[in-house]
């Protein structure tokens, strides 16, 4: 960008076109004082706190608002502008409380510091107390608008930042305030808690209920939620974890937070449940035990187990460094390749779908470059709660001018901001995106330049959807005929337009079918490989990525090599000084199915909790009762855990070093921010001591030589090192030399696998569609406030007062059909089992029922149905039948 | 958290919002005054609906529409007085003339009456100051007002009402349980001013 140079103060100052005078001025080391500027935000003028005198113009314009200008001249400060900004001060103050020692921002509000900085004592003027709103609806912050000063920060980041629009400005006059929507209580509107505005806030007008101790000292690490990956700034005091901030330097999330990133990350650390000595079962008790003993106990009958009688579970939610060690421990140690983790239940049919489309199944485009997209289809993602960082920065996409496309049957926040958006009844997906192709061949807006050039395997498409009329397609998903039409339209009119989607895709028995379809509607647009477009799952969980990268799958080792050919095996054999199984392994359902029956008899989880992640908890619990030998690895005593014969204590993330990959494939380095609480270990520690104690050496000096290894064995990890990411190195694999930049958008010259193939799919429906028995579509997820199996936030006093239990989302038709009342406690069950929790009336469509699944007091897993896709094994957790009925 | 709506009222009033107006910013306003030319007042549902529609945050349509005097958040009567309060009307007795009218009718300012015949009000100066004590009644301004006058005027439309209740009482009877929720959210609020910080 171009420079322009102009004098703040006498000093000759060099500045970017379009940037502001205050910017400038800061740039410079000119302090002038403001009240509604932030970084973050639009310019808006509203204080009138920055005032300058800028030579030519008359008056006093706001500095945070005027460009510069090329040879300008301005003055920041003198007495006229300090008379000036004194008035603007006298002004607030006199509707403001005069009581700051009692001020919940006290010593930290910025109005204070001005009045003190301009030396304002007295206002000198009539004083008006405010008769504002006090809201203590909301569990978290309080909003006491009596303190506010109307800077408007915390609309503007609700609606720019954040892109909820919680609140708004309402009123006018003496009686302004920023409200939600009827100016009810903050609690009942669409407020995702996410603190954005809090943090904003200058005044104590908006405050947390418990703020706790300034920290001694803050690390920065990664969230350990979702797969977005945000930086987080932890603050520690007295040796205890207690406060969260968002990295202003990752470029994710750019400083913001989520509810989960900002009270639930760390909340839950130093939680009292925290396990701290092993425990081995004795008499049927669980009991504490020392180290040795446990250990001593897990290498007998390991050794006793060995080959196919054992099985392990990675995790999703551990380093990949963990995940490593894990699979190296199973393969190496144990000889067997059945180790999986819950990547299988939730996106095994992305990797098979896109590896066989593409070549590589992970996310083809980085989260930034969702913003260059003209137009974004968003299919079975609720991304503002479960990826709500991404979400944010969608809805900012959209606010500049992105066109959204929204197929999902739930009314989620991301409705209200669709250009279209279609509800197609679960288990449709293969058929509407048919329809979609139909419709843009028909018209004439397919890419063929690029399909003939870049892709094969297109004419057997064209063929098949040749059948899927708007009509025959409306028939089986429910969506009107001129929606898909638009839609079809609408998407090929994106130059680029990318697809993002998540579980309600994957979740399937067709799932596998649902991502070659998506990948099919990519490719016929041309979308494939450029900035803005791609195809794009949003991976779960923080590590998940990782974990699949590192090997913590029964059919590869890491970097997706196949255990089954013999080049791949000779390298590890040859790296770890032993031979290794040839045979893939298990996966996750197959290992709790051959548990049951007494073929898997020592079985390893490390971070896992299966007790409420997997289909058909009742039977998962009789397969973990089965298993002769059940080793559980976590920080709490999960539901799983207390099944267990030794259970060992692990440390969570704060304790520890570590890398985890997002969803977008880029590598982030986690910070031990304090040591290990006493008695934890890491899990990598445990595994390596457990394998040397078993006669096979494994020793690390520390995690970064663990990353180390992973890069010499792993060519997509090669470039990868622990010095790079400290330097700030922003690493999305592949990346396969230490000099080599990453990869943030796959496929852009040829595809992985060369050409991208096309595969004409026909649409089956789901495997359990609703009877007379049982006449409801259940379909499960998440929710903004609580993540995976709750084991990490429901130890988390703000997610816990937020969403304290269970509930089922059902329609308002439905309520009143079965005289159902918001509030009421329902009874649902399906073939499988059946369970009892609070009716929500809303949200869904007509005919379905949603449950979130982090409740183990009502698991919607009791409910869903295990069967699989053929392909990637991955269970239909998004549809079952189901039956509703008031409870007795 | 989310909250849960009427669905079906917001996709009623959306469908007709729709057939109007074009998603744009700019018809915000002209949809509020439409809503409220349909229903005399703005219901939750209807402002949820053009929210939908604009695709714009349903905090904003709120905070715009409390912006202007023009817009009711809850239903009118069928009749509405309105007196002024402005200082040239409180100087020729206006005080009492509202007091006295306000037992007539048995609301406060700002209120409605139960069987929502009268909606009342007060304006801070109609820029009739001449004429105070200056009221409205159902948007004829007449000045010199009295309470023996005022009452007269209720009276009278009373009785226009007693020969034909029918549709239009309906109507906004129903409205007005879809709008008492409102006004108890509204009513639990507490002000600061009153109360101080805990
Ligand atoms: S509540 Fe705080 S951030 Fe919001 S307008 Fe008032 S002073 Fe500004
Ligand atoms: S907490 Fe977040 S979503 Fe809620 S009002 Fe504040 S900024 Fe908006
Ligand atoms: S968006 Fe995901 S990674 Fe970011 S703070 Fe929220 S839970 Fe953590
Ligand atoms: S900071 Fe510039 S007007 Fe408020
Ligand atoms: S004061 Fe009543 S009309 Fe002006």
């Amino acid at each position: 960008m171009a420079k322009v140079t102009l004098t703040i103060d006498g000093k000759t100052v060099q500045a970017e076109e379009g940037s502001t005078v205050l910017e400038a001025a800061s740039a410079a080391d000119i302090d002038i004082p403001t009240l509604c500027y932030a970084k973050d935000l639009e310019p808006y003028g509203g204080c009138r706190m920055c005032i300058v005198k800028v030579e030519g113009i008359r008056g006093m314009p706001p500095s945070c608002t005027t460009r510069v200008a090329e040879g300008m001249k301005v003055t920041t400060e003198d007495d006229e502008i300090l008379q000036a900004r004194r008035m603007v001060l006298r002004l607030l103050m006199a509707d403001h409380p005069s009581d700051c020692l009692s001020c919940p921002a006290n010593l930290e509000c910025e109005l204070q510091a001005l009045t003190k900085k301009l030396g304002v004592r007295e206002h000198g003027l009539i004083h008006l107390d405010r008769q504002a709103t006090l809201d203590e609806s909301h569990p978290v912050f309080i909003r006491d608008m009596k303190r506010c000063i109307l800077c408007a920060k915390c609309v503007r980041t609700c609606n720019e930042v954040v892109g909820a629009g919680a609140i708004g400005l309402i009123n006018r006059g003496h009686r302004a305030e920023p409200a939600p929507f009827l100016g009810t209580g903050i609690k009942f509107s669409n407020c995702e808690s996410c603190g954005e505005c809090v943090e904003h806030c200058p005044t104590g007008a908006l405050y947390y209920r418990e703020p706790g101790p300034e920290p001694d000292y803050e690390v920065s690490t990664i969230c350990p939620y979702c797969g977005t990956g945000c930086g987080l700034v932890l603050g520690v005091n007295k040796g205890k974890v207690i406060r969260a901030k968002g990295d202003p330097d990752n470029p994710i999330n750019q400083g913001h937070l989520c509810v989960k990133g900002r009270f639930g990350s760390y909340e839950f650390v130093n939680h009292p449940d925290r396990l701290k000595t092993p425990l081995v079962r004795k008499d049927g008790e669980l009991v504490e035990a020392s180290w040795d003993e446990a250990l001593d106990l897990v290498v007998q009958r390991f050794k006793e187990s060995k080959g196919d009688k054992f099985a392990a579970l990675a995790s999703a939610k551990e380093p990949n460094e963990d995940n490593y060690i894990m699979q190296k421990f199973a393969r190496a140690v144990m000889k067997t390749n059945s180790v999986d983790h819950c990547a299988r239940l939730c996106h095994a049919s992305t990797v098979a779908g896109l590896a066989a489309s593409f070549g590589s199944g992970a996310m083809t485009n980085s989260i930034e470059d969702m913003e260059q997209a003209e137009v974004v289809l968003v299919t079975g993602s609720n991304t503002t709660e479960n990826h709500p960082i991404i979400g944010n920065r969608l809805r900012h996409a959209i606010d500049k001018g992105t066109k959204l496309i929204l197929f999902d049957p739930r009314d989620i926040p991301l409705a209200g901001k669709a250009v279209i958006w279609c509800r197609q009844r679960p288990g449709t997906d293969v058929a509407w995106i048919n329809g979609l192709m139909h419709v843009i061949i028909e018209e004439g807006l397919a890419d063929l330049d690029y399909v003939r050039e870049r892709c094969e395997g297109f004419e057997a498409v064209e063929e098949l959807v040749k059948s899927y009329t708007p009509e025959r397609v409306s028939k089986i998903t429910g969506v009107p005929a001129q929606d898909l039409v638009e839609a079809a339209k609408l998407y090929a009119s994106g130059k680029p337009a990318t697809i993002i989607y998540s579980m309600g895709i994957t979740q399937h028995t067709t799932g596998t079918d649902n991502v070659k379809s998506l990948a099919n509607l990519a490719m016929l647009c041309g979308n494939m490989g450029k900035p803005g477009g791609g195809v794009n799952p949003l991976r779960g969980q923080n590590n998940v990525q990782g974990a699949c990268d590192v090997g913590g799958l029964p059919n590869v080792y890491s970097g997706y090599q196949k255990v089954t050919d013999p080049a791949a095996r000779k390298k590890f054999e040859e790296a770890w000084h032993t031979d290794l199984p040839a045979e893939a392994g298990l996966t996750i359902t197959e290992i709790l199915e051959a548990a049951e029956k007494g073929e898997v008899k020592a079985l390893y989880i490390m971070g896992e909790n299966p007790m409420l992640s997997d289909p058909d908890v009742t039977h998962v619990e009789k397969a973990l009762k089965a298993t002769e030998f059940l080793v559980v690895q976590d920080i709490f005593l999960t539901e799983t855990a207390r099944l267990a014969d030794v259970v060992l204590p692990a440390v969570t993330f704060a304790e520890r070093d570590g890398t985890f990959t997002n969803t977008e494939r880029r590598v982030q380095r986690l910070h031990q921010v304090i040591p290990p609480l006493s008695g934890c270990r890491k899990d990598w520690e445990i595994i390596c001591d457990i394998a040397t104690r078993m006669g096979y050496p494994m020793s690390y000096e520390s995690e970064s030589e663990i990353q180390d290894e992973i890069a010499e064995l792993t060519p997509s990890y090669g470039g990868i090192t622990y010095d790079r990411l400290d330097r700030g190195d922003q690493l999305a694999w592949p990346c396969p030399t230490k000099d080599h930049p990453g990869t943030p958008i796959l496929h852009t010259k040829k595809f992985t696998r060369g050409k991208g193939k096309f595969f004409a799919i026909e649409y089956i429906s789901a495997d359990e569609l609703p009877d007379k028995d049982f006449p409801m579509v259940l379909t499960t997820g998440r929710i903004l406030e609580h993540f995976h199996t709750g084991t990490m936030t429901r130890k988390s006093k703000s997610l816990h007062a937020l969403v304290p239990g269970p509930y089922v989302e059902i329609h308002p038709a439905d309520a009143r059909h079965y005289k159902i009342r918001d509030g009421e406690k329902v009874r649902v069950s399906s073939r499988r089992g059946s369970i009892e929790l609070i009716a929500k009336v809303g949200r869904v469509d007509r005919g379905l029922i949603f449950i979130p699944f982090h409740f183990f007091e009502a698991a919607a897993n009791v409910l869903t149905n295990p069967a699989v896709d053929p392909v990637a094994k991955i269970p239909e957790y998004k549809v079952c039948a189901a039956r509703l009925e008031k409870s007795a | 958290m989310f909250e849960s709506s009427n669905s079906k009222g917001v996709e009623t009033w959306r469908k007709k919002i729709a057939g109007r107006f074009e998603s744009k910013d700019q018809y915000l306003i002209p949809a509020l005054q439409y809503i409220q030319g349909q229903e005399g007042y703005l219901p939750p549902e209807a402002m949820e609906a053009a929210a939908r529609h604009l695709r714009m945050p349903k905090s904003k349509v709120f905070g715009v529409a409390s912006f202007y005097a023009q817009f009711n958040f809850k239903p009118q009567g069928r009749h509405k007085i309105t007196i002024c309060r402005g200082t040239a009307c409180h100087v020729r007795g206006s005080a009492r003339l509202l007091a006295k009218v306000e037992e007539n009718l048995g609301v406060h300012a700002g209120e409605t009456t139960e069987d929502m015949s009268f909606t009342l009000e007060t304006v801070a100066c109609f820029g009739a100051c001449a004429l105070a004590p200056v009221a409205v009644v159902d948007g004829k301004v007449s000045g010199n007002q009295t309470v023996s006058k005022l009452k007269q005027s209720i009276s009278d439309a009373r009785a226009m009402d007693s020969g034909k209740p029918g549709h239009k009482s309906t109507v906004r009877i129903a409205g007005n349980r879809a709008s008492k929720k409102n006004v108890n959210r509204q009513t639990s609020r507490k002000s600061s001013g009153r109360k101080g910080r805990k």
